[in-house]
């Protein structure tokens, strides 16, 4: 069975909407902590973009769960619930990061570098452990979940359709726009990069945990004082 | 015009005399083991006046380029057919100052920042210059002479025409003269030094798309970055704060008469850490630092640079490194691993001595052939251009 007209013109819009989103103010949001991440688990071009990818998935996960949410208990209309949730979000992202950033930390405390001054491999320890790929996931999960302008507007505008279904597949599409974005490349150039910098991965890893714990602590004070 | 006529024989007349001194130089000295230093002395020396071509030619005290800094756009290589699709100049991946009076062509690392962040968008840029295309176009145009140059010739020109290189070379002249011998770094040492220009190059371009996100994303993720704010008018080039070409040219110029000690004193404001515009605190220690450290390491700061880094990177790595005509080979049968390649390496390359044989050329490796002009074997060690070979070892023990 077709879908009507109006309803396939909207998924098309929606997720054009989310790809100029996603080349916009998604990388510009989310750059700081991929890029932060991508240097704290030492990845390659290809692990560069695949912890993108993931990251993404977990942003759009989040999108799909907000969509769902909002399609069966109509949560955002309330100005009263949607405040206090934006607190909470906000502060479960920043604490994330912090973990996060802390978890890399002391990861590559605890890991040695078989370098020996030259053909030696990078540190990277997403070899090392499975955990880390769902870190991204999780990070990204968290900062999807922090509802923006535009993700609030598409909520609120998915009300109207007839189905709490299309407030689902709207903002999965929407998702699915935004993580088609600039930030794959991005995070695949800077894992390219770094790795070019074996003998500096511990340090790269270092300095990349600390910003993003930095990153976590800002978001937490924000939070708080929201 | 006729002035300009004037200028530019004036300016032929130095340099042929420059050439010709060094000519004479290479003539009278028939030692084998120094002709190619020579031979590259005198390109590097050729260069300083062709990269900097208006501290002779520049039409000085015009109107449109007081001596306070203002570079004069009349002598920029390209700027004039490319007008505001590229008035900065032609790239070149040498550092080519872009803040010096004088500068003929422009270094790529200020073009790249600087068309991210902050002149992504068309408009007014610096001096008066007016961009008539987007921050994008302008970087495919950079990185695509960089691409190409860095094919054609590789890190020949961190050997060959680099007026920083030249710097360094000097500074080893001033300790081999006192006879006093180079240290070395250890292995590891060395590695990591040169693996960090990887991780300079990360950064600022990280900092400069996050300075930049409000021209680029639509949101500014950064405050005070618009123009005439804090970091626009400090940090708009965040590498070219911590670079120590830059207070060498400015330094170079302002002892010269060309630019303003007062105007460029006068730009430098508040604590150590607040960039100034043309000599800042920051620059001035990091060249003090390097200048020190180059001393006792040859070549230091080519180890470092990151110029140097994105020329290794467009011809030393896949895809590139396929492509690039230019290439240091090493035939295995001849080479006894007697280790001279080794020890006279100025950026202590292990990888001449190393390797079994066929393209040896390493990220690392500027090129300047020293390895080549030392060994003593016949035909072991030639620098190929196109398949072609430029330069190749030569008995220079039985020929004495």
């Amino acid at each position: 069975m077709a879908l009507p007209a109006e309803i396939a013109n909207s998924y098309l819009a929606t997720f054009t909407l989310g790809l100029i989103y996603g080349s916009t103010l998604c990388t510009s949001e989310c750059l700081p902590y991929v890029t932060s991440y991508i240097a704290g688990i030492g990845a390659d071009f290809r692990k560069g973009v695949t912890a993108t990818f993931i990251y993404n998935s977990g942003r759009v996960t989040a999108y799909a769960i907000l969509g769902a949410l909002a399609g069966t208990s109509k949560l955002f209309i309330n100005n009263s619930l949607l405040l206090p949730y934006q607190k909470y979000t906000l502060l479960t992202f920043g604490i994330i990061s912090l973990i996060v950033g802390i978890g890399i930390l002391l990861k590559g405390e605890h890991s040695s570098s078989a370098c020996n001054g030259k053909n030696c491999k990078p540190l990277r320890l997403w070899r090392l452990t499975g955990r880390f790929e769902t870190s991204a996931f999780i990070m990204g999960l968290s900062k999807g979940l922090v509802v923006c302008p535009p993700l609030l507007a598409l909520l609120l505008s998915s009300l109207a359709f007839s189905t709490p279904i299309d407030s689902f597949i709207l903002t999965l599409l929407f998702g699915l726009g935004t993580a088609l974005s600039p930030l794959l490349i991005l995070g695949g150039v800077t894992g390219w990069l770094l790795n070019k910098a074996p003998l500096l991965s511990r340090w790269t890893s270092r300095i990349g945990a600390l910003i993003l714990m930095l990153l976590g602590v800002s978001i937490i004070i924000n939070a708080i004082t929201l | 015009m006729i002035e300009l006529i004037g200028e530019i024989l004036k300016a032929i007349i130095i340099i042929g005399t420059i050439l010709a001194g060094i000519l004479a130089i290479l003539i009278w000295v028939k030692n084998q083991t120094k002709n190619i230093t020579y031979l590259r002395t005198l390109i590097q020396v050729a260069f300083i006046p062709l990269i900097f071509l208006g501290l002779i030619v520049g039409p000085f005290g015009l109107p449109q380029s007081p001596p306070a800094g203002n570079a004069p756009r009349e002598v920029l290589l390209g700027a004039e057919n490319l007008k505001g699709w590229f008035p900065d100049g032609i790239t070149v991946p040498v550092l080519a100052c872009y803040y010096p009076s004088g500068r003929t062509v422009t270094c790529a690392i200020w073009q790249i920042q600087s068309y991210i962040y902050p002149f992504w968008n068309p408009g007014l840029g610096f001096w008066g210059t007016f961009y008539t295309n987007s921050g994008i176009e302008r970087l495919a145009i950079v990185l695509g002479l960089l691409i190409a140059m860095s094919l054609v010739l590789g890190r020949f020109f961190c050997g060959w025409i680099c007026p920083f290189g030249l710097y360094m070379d000097l500074l080893s002249n001033i300790r081999a003269t006192f006879k006093k011998g180079y240290r070395k770094f250890s292995e590891k040492t060395n590695t990591a030094i040169h693996q960090l220009r990887y991780v300079i190059i990360a950064a600022f371009l990280i900092i400069s798309i996050i300075f930049g996100s409000q021209a680029i994303f639509g949101l500014q993720l950064v405050s005070g970055t618009q123009q005439g704010e804090y970091v626009y008018n400090y940090f708009s080039a965040p590498y070219c704060q911590v670079c120590p070409m830059k207070p060498l040219c400015v330094l170079t110029e302002t002892s010269l008469g060309y630019m303003d000690p007062a105007y460029v004193l006068e730009s430098t404001t508040g604590a150590f850490y607040e960039a100034g515009y043309f000599l800042t605190s920051l620059n001035l220690a990091i060249l003090v630092l390097v200048t020190i450290i180059a001393l006792a390491y040859r070549r230091f700061w080519c180890r470092i640079c990151p110029l140097g880094g994105l020329i290794a990177l467009f011809n030393r790595y896949p895809p590139f490194k396929w492509a690039s005509i230019t290439r240091l080979n090493k035939v295995e049968e001849k080479c006894t691993k007697c280790g001279i390649c080794k020890r006279v390496c100025p950026t202590q390359v292990t990888e001449v001595y190393e390797k079994e044989g066929g393209d040896v050329t390493t990220s690392a490796c500027i090129l300047c052939l020293r390895c080549v002009e030392m060994c003593p074997y016949e035909d072991c060690l030639k620098l190929n251009v196109a398949g072609k070979t430029i330069f190749k070892s030569r008995n220079w023990v039985n020929s004495r």
